[in-house]
């Protein structure tokens, strides 16, 4: 190459292959430490989109994925007409809303009181409480919620002592969405206070100096240096966030819900569950699968837009 | 139906059930034929039923599964479902990679449902021709009884698995029912109750003395519970049964279901039933009985047994029975919670076992439909595990009968029969594992409604086309949920009882008549066999 530049001062045009050949004599121990993390990649993330194909097909176990008949958009079409449809979307949207509106602001504010706090002692006190139920299985979590609020638990026994009936909070559909935006907070609010807390640290000590100088308050600190010092992970957290409004886990709304409650109850993964794993619908649970992954991306990309133009910060 | 005035001693039942030619198994002798003198092997891959037990590491620690090596003469290559694997997940891998082990052993609707499929894709090995031959212990057995063969055979007469059959029949497919405080009824100075009008009675009079509503687990229940004093076959779960006239019907769009559901809602609004019984468990169930907190229930012959343990344990006096199912007012019981004593579960061969390995795969599984085999299967080994006891019937050595995991969990560690297994399970298995109070309960459930215990039920070995499992499925999804709920609010009173004939309406709107039509359809090609 050093030959050609020799000869004439316009750089010689270069196909990309070449491009990358030269780039890879250069550096070739970097892609030597990259191709593990590549082939991983490949393996793990992109070689397993190819099973995305069943979702086209009437999948059969003995035909494998090549061998099962084409049917086209068939899944999709089944699943966009099944009555249930508009339910579980509306259900999984609902109760997605719901803990984004009340579990996403929440750790933050809880890391910015931590924050205030004085005394090391009660911070650290305080904060492992909270990070408490994050390590407690969700099968006996669920099964706590579930004693609290049967009939003889300790909500319907308040309810009594004030003159009420006693009755099973978890079968009311009207109680199922507070039940399970409230026990997402017990479980979650210490864990995802962590990361703010984390970036908490990192705002720069001497603003808060300068502020004290110049006579801010602690209130007027808190919404002109830390909340604003805050924001970039807030933004990402949020977009993140947004990114997976369909999912809602599974495990949690099997353990809760129950005859009565399906109407409110019955989400996207549950549905997926049943026909899929206990009905053996492979293809159509697949096609499911991809519409949420579908959902969640224009959700994702959609956030990302609005956010760069409010705030200017994205993603990407 | 003498056996209805058995005292309730086991021993005693052992006896007269020994001696009852009803139950008397002719099974062939493998006599002569056993162990094989061969050496290959046939790998077996079991999803459920006779697997390893907890107690062991791996099969070569399994008495069962080490010993049925030694008793077949075949050297067995075991495969089970790996710690925390499930067995559906497994066997659609097994059959995806096609490298199928030589025995399949299973239950689940994948295989179940899609026999046809499996056989038409070459999964599955035909054995019709060889049966006779290779398999005579089975054949003879199947050949012994019209349902047997009926149920193990495909539409067009094809021969593919050994299962899974009670000796005793349907006895054991009732293991739930009523049971009742039969402390507090005394109390009380109240009868046994036997029609709705007393069950009525009894809860009021426990609810007012007792503050003890009708409770119970709900997978105990939500089958069929109490619905054949109403005429009903069903209370949540999608039921199709077979009416008088061999047609097939869904139980919920039937009027009786509707009377049903009127009944439990009245006892609902009363607080006649347990606020709490669409979340409980059995072990919520077991702890409510404790605490003396439910006085009439409906459960199963092992929880029963447990209950009882529980009191006599905390010394509460509290005396559970078995209760014979209510009946009508008119006295008439449309139906009871049972089965024909033939599992779903099958053994098949696949079509990785060749020819030249077909005849010692059949013949090792025809080993636990022989005299010998039977034996085996249910017990363990002779001399040491059990032995014949002074009058001539199998009869558990402390090594089971007294083994510190309980004589329960001891068994399936010697035998393959205690859950299910392609075998027959020994009647007197259960009469060992059980309390004499359970086994009086289960006799309650089961004799005196032995005619309506299992014909109304669909049977296990239809064999619909994979068409027919993919479009039924399809429709059953929703309707399998919108009866769920229904039910639920009908109960509940969240939804009127008068909305009934809408909710019939919406049930054909969602494609019922189709269903039934598929299992209509399914179900006169099996009479038709």
């Amino acid at each position: 190459m050093t030959s050609a530049g020799a000869v004439s001062h316009a750089p010689p045009k270069r196909t990309a292959g070449q491009m990358i050949a030269r780039d890879f004599r250069v550096n070739w121990a970097k892609y030597l430490i990259v191709l593990p993390v590549l082939a991983y990649l490949a393996l793990f993330a992109y070689k397993p989109l190819y099973g995305l194909v069943i979702a086209f097909k009437e999948y059969r176990p003995t035909r494998g994925i090549v061998g099962s008949p084409w049917v086209g958009l068939k899944q999709f079409r089944s699943f966009l007409g099944d009555v249930y449809t508009p339910r579980i979307l509306r259900n999984t949207l609902s109760i997605s809303a719901l803990t984004i509106l009340f579990g996403f602001p929440t750790p933050i504010l809880l890391a910015l009181l931590l924050n205030e706090l004085r005394s090391v002692r009660f911070k650290r006190v305080v904060q492992t409480i909270t990070y408490m139920p994050y390590f407690i299985s969700m099968i006996v979590a669920m099964s706590i919620v579930r004693i609290y609020t049967s009939s003889s638990g300790m909500f319907s026994q308040l309810i009594v002592s004030m003159g009420g009936q006693a009755q099973n909070l978890l079968i009311n559909p009207r109680y199922f969405y507070p039940i399970y935006v409230i026990s997402d907070l017990w479980q979650y609010i210490g864990w995802n206070s962590i990361i703010y807390l984390a970036a908490l640290t990192s705002i720069d000590q001497e603003q808060y100096e300068a502020a004290r100088i110049d006579g801010a308050s602690r209130l007027k600190q808190v919404v002109h240096i830390t909340i604003p010092g805050l924001a970039p992970t807030i933004v990402i957290l949020f977009i993140l966030r947004m990114g997976g409004i369909l999912n809602v886990g599974y495990e949690k709304v099997l353990l809760l819900y129950s005859d009565p409650t399906y109407e409110v109850a019955d989400v996207i993964s549950t549905y997926v569950y049943r026909r899929g794993i206990l009905g053996t619908a492979v293809s159509y649970s697949t096609a499911v699968g991809l519409f949420n992954s579908v959902v969640n991306v224009v959700f994702l990309l959609g956030t990302n837009w609005i956010s760069r133009r409010v705030t200017q910060s994205g993603l990407f | 139906m003498k056996r209805r005035f058995i005292p309730i001693l086991a021993a005693a039942l052992c006896v007269m059930l020994a001696a009852s030619p009803a139950l008397a198994l002719d099974l062939l002798s493998g006599e002569g034929v056993y162990p094989l003198s061969t050496d290959q092997t046939i790998s077996w891959l079991v999803l459920e039923g006779p697997t390893v037990n907890t107690a062991f590491a791996s099969w070569e620690e399994s008495p069962f599964h080490r010993d049925l090596i030694e008793q077949t003469g075949v050297n067995i290559d075991w495969r089970f479902v790996p710690q925390g694997g499930e067995s559906a997940a497994v066997f659609n891998t097994t059959i995806a990679s096609g490298d199928y082990p030589d025995i399949i052993f299973y239950g689940g609707g994948l295989l179940t449902n899609n026999i046809s499929l499996y056989m038409e894709d070459g999964v599955i090995r035909d054995l019709t021709e060889k049966m006779p031959e290779w398999s005579p212990a089975y054949y003879a057995f199947l050949n012994s009884n019209e349902t047997y063969l009926r149920s193990k055979k495909t539409d067009d007469g094809k021969l593919y698995g050994y299962g899974f059959f009670r000796e005793g029949g349907g006895w054991n497919d009732s293991y739930l029912g009523p049971v009742v405080r039969k402390d507090w009824l005394d109390e009380q100075g109240l009868e046994l109750p036997v029609t709705i009008s007393d069950w009525d009675n009894v809860l009021k009079v426990f609810k007012e003395e007792y503050n003890a509503p009708l409770s119970f687990a709900w997978s105990r229940v939500q089958s069929t519970g109490i619905s054949g004093a109403f005429g009903a076959y069903g209370w949540s779960d999608t039921i199709f049964y077979i009416d008088a006239d061999n047609q097939i019907r869904l139980a919920q769009a039937q009027p009786e279901w509707r009377d049903y559901m009127a009944k439990l809602n009245e006892w609902w609004s009363a607080g006649l039933i347990d606020q709490d019984v669409f979340t409980l468990t059995d072990a919520d169930e077991q702890t409510k009985a404790l605490n003396g907190s439910v006085g009439l229930s409906i459960t199963s012959m092992g929880q029963l047994s447990n209950w009882r343990k529980d009191a006599a344990n905390a010394g509460s006096g509290a005396e559970w029975i078995g209760l014979q199912y209510p009946h009508a007012d008119d006295g008439s019981l449309a139906m009871v919670f049972g089965g024909y004593g033939i599992g779903p579960t099958v053994s098949v061969i696949t079509s990785s076992c060749g020819d030249e390995k077909l005849e010692t795969a059949m013949r090792l599984l025809d080993y636990a439909y022989t005299q010998e085999g039977f034996l085996y299967w249910n017990y363990g080994t002779q001399g040491l595990s059990w032995d014949y006891d002074a009058d001539g019937n199998p009869a558990y050595l402390p090594i089971v009968a007294d083994d510190p995991d309980g004589i329960n969990d001891a068994i399936s560690k010697w035998g393959g029969s205690t859950w299910s297994g392609s075998c027959i399970q020994a009647n007197l298995l259960l009469y060992l594992k059980n309390t004499p109070e359970s086994i009086a309960a289960n006799d309650l459930w089961f004799y005196p409604n032995e005619d309506v215990s299992a014909k109304w039920k669909y049977p296990p070995g239809t064999t619909p086309t994979a068409d027919e499992s993919l479009e039924a499925q399809e429709i059953l999804s929703s309707i399998e949920i919108y009866i769920k709920e229904t039910a639920a609010k009908l109960v509940t009173g969240e939804q009127s009882i008068d909305t009934f004939d809408q909710f019939v309406e919406t049930l054909n709107s969602m494609g019922l008549q189709r269903v039934v039509e598929l299992r209509q359809a399914a179900y006169d090609r099996f009479l038709a066999r």
